[in-house]
């Protein structure tokens, strides 16, 4: 605990072994055991409930209507595990440094050291990895599935959900793997995600959200209406946010390769502006499609990030989970 | 503190270097990876504005590193209480060895005058921290440019004169272009005349002593003197004044101007005195001077020291008093002074002393007089130099502490190394964000 107490986000970051990496997080997250935050669909029978049309036959129990002649249905309560599907973002705008390239950002300290240590510069998509091994980690570990999708260039990569230490030592290995780069089609990705979940599940993407469109919130409220809960966690540099430039810059998008020559002084405050409504949008479009979301600053220690997501996913997921087992 | 080197001042102008660029400077665009480019504007950038300096940290020490090379540069000097006094054991010495004809007696101790006033000024010399010897038949005429020499040096100053000191070597007139700081030594040579009764050197005054020459050259003398000599590159030749003897030939117009004693000197000078009988026919057949010659012996007599103060005792001025022509004396053509000073007067013993002084450098006739100045006299006339304080124009030599204005513009420069290889392009302080989340 003392020792995760200490990880910085450079310092998780520089650890090569994604497994060491994900296994410091989620101890770290788990400072005091609470309830999980994944709650599955049991099979276990719950209740009889009156029945409606349209109600799986199957369900009926045939046992009360030969007794008193009345149509109930049986509700379950599923005691298999949970699905989760991991989306990570895998675009080249991920691929942007904690310090923002800003020499003052005082995390860029802690990104040469990780330099020396690891050679590996903290990014905002290392940040993510970190953030979905500690996801599967925490999944995989009490005996749910997990899985990954993402895209590299114009093709899926994935792995359907699945338990066991081998299949999180092998989703592991893929996030090890994988590079930023290219463009991003968030929605097919989900789309695509969606389908690998054939159960009830959770649907967790990673990501900036920068290329979310009014089809990506499309397809997430159909992931939600398929019955699966979705969870949006929104990663961000610090650079991204306060926008520290300043004279004459030259932008250079990440994915597209398109220059923008402007004078950052002057363009910050409206930056800052834009970024603070574009975060307060994607907030509010989670919370109207009923999402989950959380914004995951990278200067932020992985665990204590981690923890925090789990904490206030497991208070806001208590009543629901009862409420959805109550609905069976 | 002072500065040796003022005029480096000059150099704060060179702040307005570093300002200059900070205000113009146009630092290339940093190219900025960034992960998207949707809230940031299109591409609109200004000019850079000028009225604003770009890194003010930065300017600061650019401006101090230009301000410390300008205080080192200007040779600072802390005058410290060391220092001061070192300052107060220095001295200058300019030291004027009368080189006249009477210092080429023999000396009380053997040798010559002048063997001695040598020697004098040598010692003299050895002894000052920087000094400057120069010889003079007139030491007077030195004084100025050894006082202009002593007020360039930083340090006590003193003139120091070597003579027999005759009554005509200096008068206490020739003292006072002397300034107060600079002190006057007077060093006696030659035979101590020991003090006279009353306590005066018996004809110490140079008109006086023209006055008996002439009177003891005679009445007609006065009326018109005649003097030979060479006048030219070659001015060391005997000056002779003559008695009237009557002249052979009539002059001009037939007109014999008794009294002209030409000679067989062509450059012979003639002063026609108001009292020559023949002044007028004289006159009427003059013509103007148009040889540099004469222009140039008449310049010589009016500046003559003591025929100015004779002319001035008798509340005149010299060019009243005298004036030159040409006329033909005997059928030469020759320069005539005409003077309205009147025979038997002491301005016209002062022209005839002017215009032998004029026409030959040598020993003019006070030279050949025994008399010289009393000690007691000499020791009025002397002062010690003055303390000096150590002031811009007057710095320790080869003294400065410039080097450690120098030293800090070295510390200053790593500085601004250091801040501006830390300081990103482009990038400004962190600024706290608020967070979203």
């Amino acid at each position: 605990m003392s020792v995760t107490r200490v990880l910085s986000p450079s310092a998780v970051g520089a650890i090569d072994d994604l497994e060491l990496a994900a296994r410091l997080i989620v101890e770290g997250a788990h400072t005091g055991r609470h309830r999980s935050p994944f709650h599955g669909f049991a099979a276990e029978f719950s209740q009889h409930r009156p029945y409606r049309p349209g109600d799986d036959l199957k369900y009926l129990d045939w046992k009360i209507l030969g007794r008193t002649d009345r149509l109930y249905s049986r509700r379950f309560r599923e005691t298999t595990n949970l699905s989760a599907m991991i989306v990570l973002d895998a675009s080249a705008s991920m691929n942007f440094p904690v310090g923002g390239g800003v020499k003052d950002v005082k995390v860029v300290q802690d990104v040469k050291t990780s330099r020396r240590h690891a050679g590996q510069e903290l990014s905002k998509f290392r940040y993510a990895v970190l953030m979905a091994a500690a996801l599967a980690h925490v999944i995989i570990e009490q005996g749910d599935a997990a899985g990954l999708i993402t895209m590299s260039g114009d093709r899926f990569v994935y792995l359907p959900p699945k338990g066991g230490r081998t299949h999180l030592h092998a989703m592991l290995t893929m996030l090890a793997r994988l590079e930023p780069a290219g463009a991003w089609q968030l929605d097919r990705v989900l789309a695509r995600g969606g389908e690998l979940l054939k159960r009830r599940g959770v649907m967790v993407a990673v990501s900036d959200f920068y290329d979310a469109t009014e089809t990506t919130y499309r397809e997430l409220r159909r992931i939600g209406h398929r019955g699966h809960d979705v969870a949006l966690l929104q990663v961000l540099s610090p650079a991204e946010i306060s926008f520290p430039y300043s004279g004459a810059m030259e932008f250079e998008h990440l994915e597209t390769a398109e220059r923008r020559f402007l004078d950052a002084g002057e363009a910050a405050a409206g930056y800052r502006r834009a970024v603070s409504e574009f975060l307060t949008d994607s907030r509010a479009q989670a919370h109207r499609d009923g999402h989950d979301y959380a914004l995951l600053p990278t200067d932020v220690a992985p665990e204590r990030a981690l923890r925090s997501y789990l904490i206030r996913r497991a208070r806001a997921s208590a009543p629901a989970a009862g409420a959805k087992s109550g609905r069976r | 503190m002072i500065f040796q080197n003022p005029w480096a001042w000059l150099g704060l102008l060179g702040i307005a270097l570093p300002i200059a660029a900070h205000l113009l400077s146009r630092r290339p665009a940093h190219r900025q990876l960034f992960p998207h480019l949707r809230f940031l504007p299109a591409a609109t950038l200004k000019p850079i504005r000028r009225d604003r300096v770009t890194d003010v940290a930065l300017l600061v020490l650019r401006c101090a590193i230009v301000a410390a090379a300008t205080m080192a540069l200007t040779q600072p000097l802390f005058v410290t209480d060391a220092r001061a006094r070192d300052l107060g054991s220095q001295i200058a010495r300019a030291v004027v060895v009368d080189a006249s004809a009477s210092m080429s007696r023999a000396a009380t101790g053997g040798g010559t005058a002048i063997d001695a006033a040598r020697r004098e000024a040598a010692a003299a010399a050895a002894a000052a921290t920087v000094a400057r010897v120069g010889e003079t038949p007139a030491p007077a005429d030195l004084l100025a440019a050894s006082v202009a020499w002593l007020t360039t040096q930083p340090m006590r100053r003193e003139l120091v004169i070597v003579s027999d000191f005759q009554p005509t070597a200096l008068v206490r007139g020739d003292l006072t272009q002397v300034p107060a700081e600079i002190g006057v030594r007077l060093v006696r040579v030659g035979s101590d005349p020991g003090v006279r009764p009353g306590g005066q050197t018996p004809g110490s005054d140079p008109i006086q002593l023209l006055a008996g020459a002439a009177e003891r050259a005679g009445a007609e003398a006065a009326r018109a003197a005649f003097c030979t000599g060479g006048v030219g590159p070659d001015l060391h030749r005997s000056v002779e004044i003559r008695p009237d003897p009557p002249c052979a030939k009539p002059v001009g117009n037939g007109v014999r101007p008794r009294g002209l004693t030409p000679g067989s000197d062509p450059t012979a000078i003639a002063i026609v005195f108001p009292g020559f009988e023949n002044r007028a026919a004289l006159l009427a057949a003059a013509r103007p001077i148009d040889a540099p010659w004469m222009f140039d012996v008449l310049v010589r007599v009016r500046e003559d020291r003591v025929f100015q103060a004779a002319v001035e005792r008798a509340g005149q001025t010299p060019a009243a008093v005298v004036t030159a022509v040409t006329g033909p004396v005997d059928g030469t053509k020759r320069l005539l002074l005409v003077t309205t000073a009147p025979a038997h007067s002491l301005m016209s013993a002062a022209l005839i002393g002017a215009a032998s002084r004029a026409i030959d450098a040598s020993a003019p006739a006070s030279e050949l007089t025994d008399d010289v100045r009393a000690a007691d006299e000499l020791r009025s006339w002397e002062r010690p130099p003055a303390a000096v304080a150590p002031t811009a124009s007057q710095p320790l030599r080869d003294q400065s502490d410039g080097r450690w204005w120098w030293i800090a513009v070295v510390a200053l420069l790593l500085g601004e190394t250091i801040i501006r290889r830390s300081r990103p392009v482009g990038a400004a302080p962190e600024v706290p964000h608020a967070r979203v989340a």
